[in-house]
């Protein structure tokens, strides 16, 4: 049976006690539901290493192995804490959508996937000779993330899968995310997100969460417009509360269509309509209808692979050449560029033209803006 | 909120020390704090003819940090040592820097009895419990 949403919040939250301390205790008393149901103060602390690279690095806690009791017996439970790192920044960030192959062969984020290697050993390590019949993998932010990837890495372990994520970043591809809701199946993947945190938005299209095309826990963040408080681990526990599962906000997921695309794009381009600036509506929106748009274009995964300062310049060209395919594309990216102009507290006139070094101008800065929120969000979560 | 608010590190503390019921006095409680990989300095206090003790309320300006949300691992540890023994007195990791956030909005008053074996409470573990 899967965790409660009031037990894997506070599970997400207690990987944060190891980050300096090795004391179960600590990390027990951060867990007061769930010490009840799995052996916390026999739970194996993983560490993982951030930093530049050496002699720069630094290791230090980041989640913990348990193992379930009376009920639970047989169940595995993984929970990996969020992190701030130098050279994990550019994971939200601008230009680096960089991608490689993961661990299924598909498409995944870099960094992510460096991360989630050096806890990966750990967490099979502690599995080995065991017999588990469950493994539940928790985790906030950038652990939602290294959580994701190391679900894909266990499947060759036979066990049930089950992965619970609070304001995760985009872990892989379309494709990555599609097979990974396959293999884990759509009931077995508990993704929640505040409607203003920024960090579930990135990295923008072609990554895409787990479960694909499926639903997903949207929960009403603090205020309307983007917002670091909305990212914490904190406020997510409180946002969930006591409910269950089923009690709690369920967003469908919207593939997005023309209409609904041109009418929202058409609202937000209208420089006389409301100030839209930063609001965090519009921004899902943009970003919402960038998916839709490269989606149009037919291009994916090439652009994730591409990573460095090229995926502007790729997106504008794909963009302008999209603009020349169709009339009614080149309308939509007219008002995409107004709408990400406005959110930004910009003008663009009526007469612009859809350019390359337009659209890369446009680009670099709304990227520059969503890099500044994001590391705002992120920035000196765990120092 | 803002830069001149204030994060609690340790919200303020009172606290009564016991042995089979009966109030201990002059009993060393210390107090020990760490934000992230910060130790900060070392609180101490003796307890009275009543057993009793508290601690002021530790804090820092808030500066940057207030406007640039993040997720607070702030360290708690409270030792107390009696006639020679030490005694783990409370252990919890705050994870706010709101007042009162140690016990969910409650003032932190605590009955730390020396003969009780440390177990967890709520959020926290050690010998003392909530009153």
């Amino acid at each position: 049976m899967e965790l409660s949403p009031a037990d894997s919040a506070e599970i997400a939250s207690s990987a944060y006690t190891l980050r300096d301390s090795t004391d179960m205790r600590r990390m027990a008393a951060a867990a007061p539901l769930t010490r009840h149901a799995f052996r916390l103060l026999d739970a194996t602390r993983l560490t993982g290493t951030t930093g530049l690279g050496a002699p720069l690095n630094r290791t230090t806690g980041f989640g913990y192995v348990a193992w379930g009791e009376g009920a639970r017996q047989g169940e595995c439970l993984v929970s990996i804490r969020g992190t701030f790192m130098p050279s994990a920044c550019d994971w939200m960030t601008n230009a680096r959508l960089g991608g490689v192959n993961g661990p299924s062969g598909f498409c995944v984020h870099s960094g992510f996937w460096a991360a989630a290697q050096t806890i990966l050993p750990q967490v099979r390590s502690a599995l080995r000779g065991r017999n588990v019949s469950t493994i539940h993998l928790v985790g906030h932010s950038l652990g939602g993330a290294i959580a994701t990837l190391l679900a894909d890495s266990l499947g060759d372990t036979g066990c049930r899968l089950i992965l619970y994520t609070f304001g995760a970043p985009r872990a892989g591809v379309g494709q990555h995310a599609e097979y990974l809701t396959n293999k884990l199946g759509t009931n077995n993947i508990f993704r929640v997100y505040h409607d203003t945190d920024l960090v579930p938005m990135v990295p923008v299209y072609p990554y895409c969460h787990a479960p694909y095309g499926s639903r997903a826990y949207a929960m009403k963040g603090p205020g309307k417009v983007i917002s670091a408080a909305a990212h914490s681990m904190t406020t997510y526990a409180h946002s969930v509360g006591s409910l269950g599962w089923i009690g709690l906000p369920i967003r469908e997921a919207s593939l997005g269509s023309l209409e609904a695309a041109q009418v929202w794009l058409a609202a937000a381009a209208d420089v006389s309509g409301p100030s839209i600036m930063l609001s965090a509506t519009a921004l899902r929106m943009i970003l919402s209808s960038l998916d839709w748009i490269l989606k149009q274009i037919g291009h994916g995964v090439g652009l994730a692979l591409l990573g460095g300062a090229t995926i502007v310049d790729r997106l504008a060209h794909l963009l302008y050449s999209g603009a020349l395919q169709s009339i009614k594309l080149a309308g939509m990216i007219r008002q995409l560029m107004s709408a990400a102009m406005r959110f930004m507290g910009r003008t663009i006139t009526a007469t612009m033209n859809i350019t390359v070094a337009f659209v890369q101008y446009v680009f670099d800065l709304l990227f520059r803006v969503i890099s500044r929120l994001a590391l705002r969000a992120a920035e000196l979560m765990v120092r | 909120m803002g830069l001149f608010t204030s994060l609690v590190l340790f919200s303020p503390v009172s606290g009564v020390v016991l042995k089979d019921g009966a109030p201990v006095e002059e009993a060393e409680i210390r107090q020990e704090l760490r934000l992230f990989d910060e130790k900060l300095p070392v609180q101490r206090a003796l307890s009275d003819s009543s057993g009793r003790f508290h601690f002021a309320i530790v804090e820092r300006r808030a500066g940057l940090s207030r406007i640039v949300p993040h997720e607070p691992v702030i360290t708690q540890t409270i030792i107390i040592t009696y006639a020679g023994k030490e005694y783990e007195a409370w252990i919890h990791t705050k994870n706010s820097y709101e007042l009162n956030s140690e016990l969910d909005g409650h003032p932190l008053r605590l009955q730390c009895e020396l003969s009780r074996e440390p177990d967890f409470e709520g959020k926290h573990y050690g010998i003392c419990k909530a009153v």
